[in-house]
């Protein structure tokens, strides 16, 4: 009974997430920003309103024109002033150019800003998540569908607000300008517009809705069934089975395509109901106007004028249907960054960590079910001032990396929930609650996995450090062997690093991760496969260049095989 | 045949093959979009007439309800012809975008394996559905609106000209000077874009680097910081788009500023010319009917130029999606499949097959070979075991027997057909597994096994706790925890069992397992033995005494040239008698 309450509330909990969502950033991106938005909008209303007004002045300059020249070649005199209207006419032109080209260039400005305050909020919310978690998203499929979601959150503004906005302030305007001459034919044609477009818009959006979603869906499980055959390939080509697998992608294939068929259509009906909707307000202000002139409301000119500027009415609702249907796009976005965004910033008891220096530090892990050697019996670490060096060893996929994260006391929490059972001590206290933040000030790791940021050297060498001088920044470059490389850089130590500056290779990246590490001084020294990429000569020179570091520390360092020159060591050893 | 064969030489090669396969629907989209602006010509021609009968020509009079219900049809018309053509267009770029998805699954078959995994898979799958997608704007918007932008202005163009020849002449004037302002601010905008290309590029990218390099940056206790420099390099970033945007925009203010101006001109010349002050051309013939009726085309005439300009980033985007696909395809891969090889090749197998390796030599294309001079002579029922240590080509050996790498030189061949092309199962050394049932994973490599016969070798393989009820149907790993590494051996043997072959390739079967599946596995390689040939990658002792010939991998070996000396790659050749 118990286990069924708790889905049914998630459930609930993930719909109002789900819902939510939308509402959550619209707060932060639009509320917060409320000001740039409202000058936003009223630039666009300028624009929009420009051009019904030209029309509708040039419909009434004509025609007031026509019935001048007319009544000039009856004999009459030219009683009209032909200059106001002519210069308001070219007001007008050149009032919805420049206040086009603002509207777009603000709001444009306001996007980037918004893009700023999401990048902030996700970085926060990511850098709060725990390192599996964190590994599962930061593969380049996830990243890449990061990026798309967050262009996504562009509509927001610029598509699912402003122009909405602006078409119904100036229908608004619209009908307080007919309603001088005709209060009725005013309200006739607001509600007639106002009604149309609210239930063509509602329906498009209650049918598109669930397809649009039903599409993302299925684009994420044709993802995985191509990733899943793509893995599969040496097994399906020696089988020949490969043709077969091929089948379900097509299937896939025609399902995006039904799908994207059937949104398509539906965005096309939407467009020939507002186009429909449009024509009608036509030839019913026509009629109107007509029959407004026959009944001596209102005079020639002003009629055409009110036709024509319902007729510019068109341009802005033509575009409607293509905007409003981003909204599924972009609820499923904002869904979808919506759970990043909510991560809090892990609140730090205050907790008294051991004072430093250590003199002991031991980790007891039972159970572990990705660790085979902690199953049976339980696996233990003892890190002591006379015996401060472990070597572990081990196959890959043994346990290596998941043995360093539970010293670092990343993973000490999921550990837990997946049933391991470990404790943590230093200098015989008990410290499994505050080892997380003891470790995250007194130990550094070299992880498997070389990480070069895409910015200068300089900013790779001190990150997370302040105050560094670079004769430090030198001497630590010359303990790895990288000086004369940094020499022979264009800039030095501002030369750029990455995809879009220098290039390193594997043994120099990996160099470069460990110099960082040299520059503290931490009381744990983690080392996983601190040699990839080394060859055994320049292992054994860094080996012997990073002692004076390593002395007073304790160390483990994990390999899957230990070359000879670690041998000068009293090593404690385990093999996994 | 081999004229199709040609392969994509770029990226517009591609979209142009792509538009022309859907050259018949494409075209009636244009047709349907031509015809809906004469509509929209007849349409404007109609309400002109309405507004000027009813407010000049004869007041009072009642309406011509046949005007009306003209006016009403050709609208109607024109709005199903434009949902025709959106219609059309999506249909065009669906199918093109389907056969596109083909294509690319038939490239990726046709392409060494070895290729295809050099490749991350997530990527490839991108390529499949992202890239693939970026084509849609071009096939159903930015083509047929090409052939419309010249169209549709020339139809409104024609239908002016012929009410007022000087109002057209305006037009035509203001026309080719809206794509040159374009242009140049396009260069002004490119320019500015080049100047900060490297620094654009680099604050763009900043947001994902460091989200990418976020567990270095937390273990380093750079969050704080990081996040403060995310905040600034966004902010430098949004003033350097700018500073490019500011001129990018130009372009739409060029074309806003003249369809606004050329409205305007055209107003002031049709009034001027109503009122009599133009005394010459065809601006005394000008009547209320007729300015109105050219005031109403003149924003239309522009209308076609402003889409063609907001669909142009959606061929920026499939073009930069067909420059990827382009030299991964060939027009072959557009032609209907052939009917599947292997199943035809393989008529009434023998009971007892021979497999022949000769002189086989070994290594990836394009890097130094890593074993050179195998020979071996296998029937069914025999086993062939391959030891040696890391690094000399064990594993690469068995990759270029499942057909999964080229061999350098020489051959294997079974049943005189050469192996690459042969049913056999390959088992690696990380089993191919997904998220799904394990009826699902046993069903990928055997696709016909039944529901008793899954159960039947499940249980024979020891994993009898899961053909209890509905385990068939349980997820396989479901706690999160994965399958142990004896576990996943089993799963691979078991697909052997459901679907045997003539040939079965294994990598280090018994490597890191526990000593109660390490004896199952062995037990279930000697029950396989007799139907089938074994060609093993291993160390362990335990299948020495299962093999039949042995080869011991040096380093020396590696060396050796084929056909140089009979069989210097055997070191130690047993033979059973």
């Amino acid at each position: 009974m118990k286990p069924e309450v708790v889905t049914n509330n998630s459930a609930t909990a993930k719909r109002q997430t789900k819902a939510g969502a939308l509402a959550f950033w619209s707060k932060k991106l639009l509320w917060q920003q409320r000001r740039r938005i409202g000058i936003g909008a009223l630039l666009a209303f300028a624009t929009a309103a420009f051009g019904l007004a030209l029309l509708g002045l040039s419909g009434w300059f004509i025609t007031a024109t026509a019935l001048a020249g007319i009544s000039v070649a009856a004999g009459a005199m030219l009683a009209l002033d032909v200059y106001l209207p002519g210069s308001g006419i070219r007001f007008f032109a050149l009032g919805r150019t420049v206040s086009r080209y603002l509207e777009r260039l603000y709001n444009h400005d306001s996007v980037l800003r918004q893009l700023a305050l999401v990048r902030q909020q996700l970085f926060q919310g990511l850098a709060s998540l725990s390192p599996t978690a964190m590994a599962r998203q930061t593969n380049a499929d996830w990243l890449s569908r990061l990026t798309a979601d967050l262009e996504s959150l562009d509509n927001l503004l610029l598509r699912l607000l402003l122009p909405p906005l602006s078409a119904l302030l100036s229908l608004l305007l619209l009908s307080a300008v007919i309603s001088i001459w005709s209060g009725p034919a005013a309200l006739l044609l607001l509600l007639l517009c106002l009604v149309g477009c609210g239930i063509i818009f509602s329906l498009l959006i209650r049918y598109q809705q669930p397809l649009s979603q039903q599409l993302a869906a299925e684009f994420n499980q044709a993802r995985l069934a191509v990733i899943n055959y793509l893995q599969g390939l040496p097994e399906l080509t020696a089988a020949r089975l490969q043709a077969h697998q091929q089948q379900a992608l097509l299937q896939f294939s025609h399902t995006l395509g039904q799908l994207q068929q059937q949104i398509a259509r539906q965005q096309a009906n939407a467009q020939l109901a507002v186009n429909a909707l449009h024509s009608v307000q036509v030839v019913l202000a026509a009629l109107l106007a007509l029959a407004g002139f026959n009944a001596g409301l209102l005079n020639a000119p002003v009629a055409v004028m009110l036709v024509l500027a319902v007729f510019a009415l068109g341009e802005l609702l033509q575009l409607l249907p293509g905007q409003l249907s981003q909204l599924g796009k972009t609820r499923f976005a904002a869904g979808r960054l919506y759970p990043l965004a909510q991560q809090l910033p892990a609140v730090a008891a205050p907790v008294a960590l051991p004072a430093t220096p250590w003199h002991h530090l031991q980790l007891t892990v039972a159970a572990h079910p990705r660790l085979p050697a902690s199953q049976a019996v339980p696996l233990q670490l003892d890190f002591s001032t006379e015996q401060p060096w472990w070597l572990v060893s081990g196959r890959s996929g043994s346990g290596k990396s998941t043995l360093a994260g539970l010293l670092l006391a990343e993973t000490l929490a999921e550990a837990a929930s997946a049933g391991a059972r470990c404790h943590y001590s230093i200098d015989q206290q008990q410290v499994t609650a505050a080892a997380e933040s003891a470790m995250q000030q007194h130990s550094v790791c070299l992880s498997q996995q070389n990480s070069v940021l895409a910015d200068s050297l300089y900013a790779n060498l001190t990150l997370g450090l302040a105050d560094i001088s670079d004769a430090r920044l030198w001497q630590v470059l010359a303990q790895v062997e990288l000086a004369d490389w940094a020499l022979g850089l264009p800039q030095g130590l501002d030369s750029w690093l990455g995809d879009t500056g220098q290039q390193l290779s594997g043994g120099q990246a990996r160099r470069l991760c460990l110099a960082r590490l040299l520059l503290r001084s931490p009381q744990l020294v983690v080392l996983d496969e601190p040699f990839n990429g080394l060859d055994d000569a320049m292992a054994a020179r860094l080996w012997a260049n990073i002692q004076p570091w390593l002395a007073g520390k304790f160390v483990l360092v994990l390999l899957h095989q230990a070359p000879a020159f670690l041998s000068s060591r009293q090593w404690q050893q385990l093999t996994l | 045949m081999a004229a199709m064969a040609a392969e994509f030489s770029s990226g517009p090669e591609l979209l142009r093959f792509l538009s022309q396969q859907q050259q018949h629907r494409l075209r009636l989209a244009v047709a349907c979009g031509a015809l809906a602006t004469a509509c929209l010509i007849a349409q404007w021609y109609l309400l002109c007439t309405l507004l000027f009968q009813g407010l000049l020509a004869t007041p009072g009079l009642t309406l011509s309800p046949v005007l009306l219900a003209a006016l009403v049809a050709v609208m109607l018309l024109r709005l199903g012809l434009l949902r025709a053509q959106e219609v059309l267009a999506s249909n065009a770029s669906t199918t093109g975008r389907q056969a596109l998805r083909r294509a690319l699954l038939q490239s990726w078959q046709h392409r060494p394996v070895y290729q295809l995994a050099q490749q991350s898979p997530a990527a490839l799958a991108s390529q499949w559905l992202e890239d693939v997608d970026a084509f849609d704007g071009y096939l159903a918007r930015y083509w047929p609106q090409q052939y419309l932008t010249v169209l549709a202005p020339l139809l409104i163009l024609l239908a002016v000209l012929y009410t007022d020849w000087l109002a057209g002449l305006l037009l035509l004037c203001s026309a080719p000077l809206i794509p040159l302002f374009m242009a140049l601010v396009g260069m002004g905008a490119e320019q500015l874009n080049q100047r900060h290309f490297l620094l654009r590029q680099r604050l763009a990218g900043h947001f994902l680097d460091r989200i990418r390099q976020l567990a270095t940056i937390k273990r380093l206790q750079a969050v704080a910081a990081s996040r403060a420099e995310v905040a600034s390099r966004s902010d430098q970033y949004r003033q350097v788009v700018m500073r490019t945007l500011k001129v990018a925009f130009l372009s739409s203010a060029v074309l806003e500023f003249f369809s606004s101006v050329a409205i305007a001109s055209v107003a002031l010349y049709i009034g001027f010319g109503l009122l009599g002050a133009i005394n010459w051309g065809p601006a005394a013939g000008l009547t209320l009917f007729s300015g109105l009726f050219i005031l109403l085309l003149a924003p239309e005439f522009f209308q076609p130029l402003r889409s063609f300009a907001q669909f142009y980033h959606d061929k920026a985007s499939a073009l930069a999606a067909a420059n990827q696909l382009a030299p991964l395809l060939s027009r072959s891969d557009f032609q209907p499949a052939a009917a599947d090889t292997a199943t035809t090749t393989t008529p009434a197998a023998p009971v007892v097959q021979q497999l022949l390796i000769s002189q086989l030599a070994v290594g990836y294309p394009g890097a130094a070979r890593l074993q050179a001079g195998l020979n071996a002579r296998l029937h069914t029922g025999q086993c062939l075991l391959i030891s040696g240590s890391s690094g000399l080509g064990k594993t690469t050996i068995l990759q270029t027997l499942a057909g999964l790498l080229p061999a350098c030189s020489g051959s294997a061949r079974l049943n005189q057909q050469p192996l690459a092309t042969q049913v056999m199962a390959y088992l690696p050394q990380q089993p191919w597994l997904i998220a799904g049932s394990w009826a699902d994973n046993l069903r990928l490599l055997a696709p016909e096994a039944t529901e008793p016969q899954m159960r039947q070798v499940l249980s024979e393989l020891g994993l009898a706790e899961l053909v209890a009820e509905s385990g068939l149907y349980r997820q396989i790993g479901e706690q999160g925890q994965g399958l142990s590494g004896g576990q996943l051996q089993r799963v691979q043997l078991a697909r052997v069992l459901l679907a045997p072959t003539a040939v079965v390739l294994l990598d280090e079967p018994t490597a890191s397992l526990d000593n109660q599946s390490r004896d199952i596995v062995i037990n279930v390689l000697r029950q396989l033995k007799p139907k089938t040939m074994l060609i093993i990658v291993s160390h362990d002792p335990a299948l020495q005494a299962l093999a039949d010939q042995h080869w011991q991998l040096t380093a020396a070996t590696k060396d050796a040239t084929p056909g140089l000396t009979a069989a210097p790659a055997l070191e130690q050749v047993q033979h059973e008698a």
